[in-house]
């Protein structure tokens, strides 16, 4: 006869064993072994691991002078791309994520006391709708955000509640999938191979940032809109800046640059002239919100073609050597007062 | 929705247990698992839940009546209909295709937009070959009187069993049936309900999936395989379609127990048969016994062996699928057990551990079938001989490590009998349980990229 006890208590502690395994193999510090470009290894890690393992690297480095937080987008971007002008930097950027967890990130720099003197915050462009789960506060926190989002979307003259319950059902199936991903033979598999990468210099594969993105994005001029789904709840949006407000004012030698991410010149000009119904509107209230936060805040920018630069991986995904530059004009301009 | 699927697993199995488990319930309880079994169905496609409500409420209403019984023209107006639909879904693309040609075929389907491949219900095979014994079981008297409404619409989409059996008869179900209502989860069925369906899900994880990963590479280029790669893919797959079904019915069979139904077994260590007659014995039960009562015997059993065998066989081979390299795989076996009767008193002298790994040999290597389509079998035997470009070596040492590791399973380990057993020294049970533990662990690791079970394509 089965012993369900024995059964149970087993299974389960197989479970807790495994858990802290994968963390141990994971609580190399990449960054510091292998440098500013981590092995391929790493971006076989799901986006919640390849959180877990920058935010290892960053708890144990010095306060970094210059951060850069954003979705892949922005991933490409190195310190050799940027006019750093002697200051440290470190992209945390993480693929296939969302402002919310820009907004989730900076709360945790701040939690660990290693807030960036200047953050630089990238934001999609408001034409381009997006899937992606954001990465929440972890339980029980997630539900009091939870919370709080209903109570300001209900206050919210702009917030869609349909939006919002997608995206909390969203989390809630994110939440499931994380769950999988801790009992997932494959992820521990590349976890390991990453530990190896680090720590072998054979190991070593620079991440090549072609490989890493998606093929060209096809422009459909009559319908230019990704279509991606939605990823600005409007009410939130405002939430989260005034949460970036609130955290940098708390540190007090903060500077918080906020920009909107430029896009392929040849999609720029479609887009212009047919906007996303939504995108003026929500381009406004990021303005003026960020106006009465009193944040730095740069809507999107016309970026022209240079073919002595590497240019564009797609329409929406700009090399370091294109979106540096961009982002160092707003970095070396003179801050708000 | 499969069983190895997370939602499953997390979501499903357990809300219907606790569902189950509700005692103000027990009056609904065949009502309850009927709409679970519909929703679980469903989940694969609307289309495919419509066609199997109407084949049921259709057989139930036609065999309904006390004058059902020894009335041929009742039976076969019960039988037209899924059998019409199985015949739709399944094989019209193929017979379009043999009697047409592809060109026309493909014409003639373009001008309907329709595709038949994509569209065939999942187990409709299955559950039509339930409704059919149904029907024949009315019309022969061996079922008395017609269930009720309810009861028949479980025995039907009963979830377990559903997309790829066991196949059942009524009377396999009958008493679970009748006892669903006074129903309590008791220590015995939870016993080997788990070990049957932990060990089911670990011989498909791990073994099944594990072996298949081997011999992909193999699939995609058959011509390019060396003749020693060909007999590992060979024995690979043998090993690799058996554990994935064998442990698809363990499930099955675990799962059911659950509930309180206790459905027949539907292997028993089939490569370990010393002839082909007896493989068949063995392998797939549930199936060699439905084809002994509703064509076998009905077409005069032996008073005509020989001829009835192959007709037997090449329909066993077009059930499994609409294509003719099914119909030379069921006529091959017809043709081996044929072979082992005219030949049974040389064969059995023979030592047994030969008998057995001949007819391993000779099983195995009709899988080739199953495993490729005409064309691509053709490019394998061609490779099998010598004549590929031999770029596919052999696999590495993992890949043959899984294989010894599998054939050891296969041919000693006896998960039906351990999981079954209900006395143990306390020892040996704590024992047992690790064992389920660490094999459910293990199959939990693998299940993110376990894949759909073989026997769902018929």
């Amino acid at each position: 006869m089965l012993r369900l006890t024995t059964f149970i208590a087993l299974l389960c502690g197989l479970m807790v064993a495994l858990a802290l395994a994968r963390d141990a193999v994971l609580s190399i510090d990449a960054f510091a072994e292998i440098g500013e470009e981590p092995a391929a290894a790493f971006h076989a890690l799901p986006p919640t691991l390849q959180t877990r393992v920058k935010f290892h690297h960053i708890e144990r480095a010095p306060r970094y002078d210059v951060m850069l937080l954003g979705n892949s987008r922005a991933a490409a971007v190195q310190s050799r791309d940027i006019e750093l002008g002697g200051r440290s930097f470190f992209n945390l950027s993480i693929g296939g994520r969302y402002f919310r967890d820009q907004t989730a990130f900076f709360g945790e720099l701040s939690a660990l006391g290693k807030m960036p003197k200047v953050a630089l915050i990238a934001v999609d462009r408001f034409d381009l709708y997006n899937d992606d789960e954001p990465i929440w506060p972890p339980y029980p926190r997630r539900w009091l955000v939870f919370g709080r989002d209903w109570l300001g979307c209900a206050a919210a003259r702009a917030c869609d509640a349909e939006d919002l319950a997608t995206m909390m059902f969203r989390e809630l199936r994110n939440s499931f999938r994380e769950f999988r991903a801790l009992l997932n033979f494959e992820l521990l598999a590349a976890a390991w191979r990453l530990h190896v990468a680090a720590k072998s210099p054979a190991g070593r594969t620079k991440f090549d940032i072609e490989a890493g993105l998606p093929k060209d994005d096809p422009i459909d001029a009559n319908n230019p809109h990704f279509g991606l789904g939605r990823h600005i709840v409007k009410g939130l949006f405002v939430a989260d800046l005034e949460d970036i407000a609130k955290l940098s004012a708390a540190v007090g030698d903060v500077r918080v640059i906020l920009f909107e991410m430029p896009i392929l010149p040849a999609y720029h000009r479609i887009l212009a002239e047919t906007p996303y119904r939504d995108a003026p509107e929500l381009r406004r209230l990021f303005l003026a919100t960020c106006g009465r936060l009193r944040l730095e805040c740069h809507p999107t920018e016309y970026v022209p073609p240079d073919q002595a630069r590497r240019g564009w991986a797609d329409t929406t995904h700009p090399f370091g050597d294109v979106l540096g530059p961009y982002v160092s004009r707003f970095l070396n301009a003179p801050g708000k007062p | 929705m499969t069983f190895n699927d997370w939602n499953f697993l997390v979501f499903f199995l357990p809300a219907v247990m606790a569902v189950m488990a509700i005692e103000r319930l027990r009056d609904a309880r065949a009502i309850l698992l009927t709409v679970a079994s519909l929703v679980f169905y469903g989940l694969s496609g609307i289309e495919h839940l419509v066609v199997l409500i109407i084949d049921t409420i259709f057989v139930f209403a036609v065999c309904r009546s006390d004058k059902f019984t020894g009335n041929a023209a009742r039976l076969a107006c019960a039988i037209s209909l899924p059998v019409v639909l199985l015949v739709y879904y399944k094989y019209l693309g193929f017979l379009v295709r043999t009697f047409l040609g592809i060109d026309e075929a493909t014409r003639l389907f373009a001008s309907f937009s329709i595709s038949h491949d994509a569209l065939l219900p999942a187990g409709i095979s299955f559950f039509t070959f339930h409704l059919v014994a149904y029907a024949v079981d009315r019309y022969s008297g061996r079922i008395a009187s017609s269930p009720k409404a309810v009861d028949f619409a479980l025995f039907i989409s009963f979830f377990p069993h559903l997309v790829a059996g066991p196949i059942l008869r009524l009377r396999d179900v009958i008493d679970g049936l009748s006892g669903l209502r006074a129903y309590r989860l008791n220590r015995e069925d939870v016993s080997i309900g788990t070990g049957l369906a932990v060990s089911g899900l670990f011989l498909k994880v791990v073994l099944a999936d594990g072996l298949s990963r081997g011999v992909a590479p193999y699939v995609a280029d058959p011509a390019a395989v060396a003749p020693l790669a060909a007999a590992y893919v060979i024995t690979a797959y043998s090993l690799q379609i058996y554990f994935d079904f064998f442990g698809y019915s363990l499930v099955a069979i675990g799962l059911a127990r659950f509930f309180g139904f206790h459905f027949p077994a539907n292997f028993d260590r089939p490569y370990s048969s010393r002839n082909p007659r007896d493989f068949w014995r063995r392998w797939h039960m549930t199936l060699s016994y439905w084809l002994r009562d509703y064509l076998y015997l009905p077409l005069g059993g032996n008073r005509a062996y020989v001829r009835n065998i192959l007709i037997v066989f090449a329909i066993c081979g077009l059930w499994h699928g609409a294509g003719w390299n099914f119909v030379i795989w069921g006529l091959y076996h017809g043709v081996l057990v044929v072979l082992y009767h005219v030949t049974r008193q040389w064969w059995d002298r023979v030592w047994a551990p030969l008998q057995v790994g001949l007819t391993f040999a000779l099983t195995s290597l009709g899988w080739v079938l199953f495993l490729f389509d005409w064309d691509k079998t053709i490019a394998f035997a061609r490779a099998l001989a010598g004549q590929g470009s031999g770029a596919l070596g052999p696999p590495d040492a993992v890949g043959i490590f899984v294989v010894a590791m599998a054939a050891l399973v296969c041919f000693f380990a006896r998960f039906e009998t351990w999981s079954l057993s209900t006395t143990r020294t306390p020892l040996r049970a704590h024992a047992w349980s690790a064992t389920l533990a660490l094999m459910f662990f293990v199959s939990l690791l693998f299940l993110e990229s376990s894949q759909t079970f073989i026997y769902f394509r018929f």
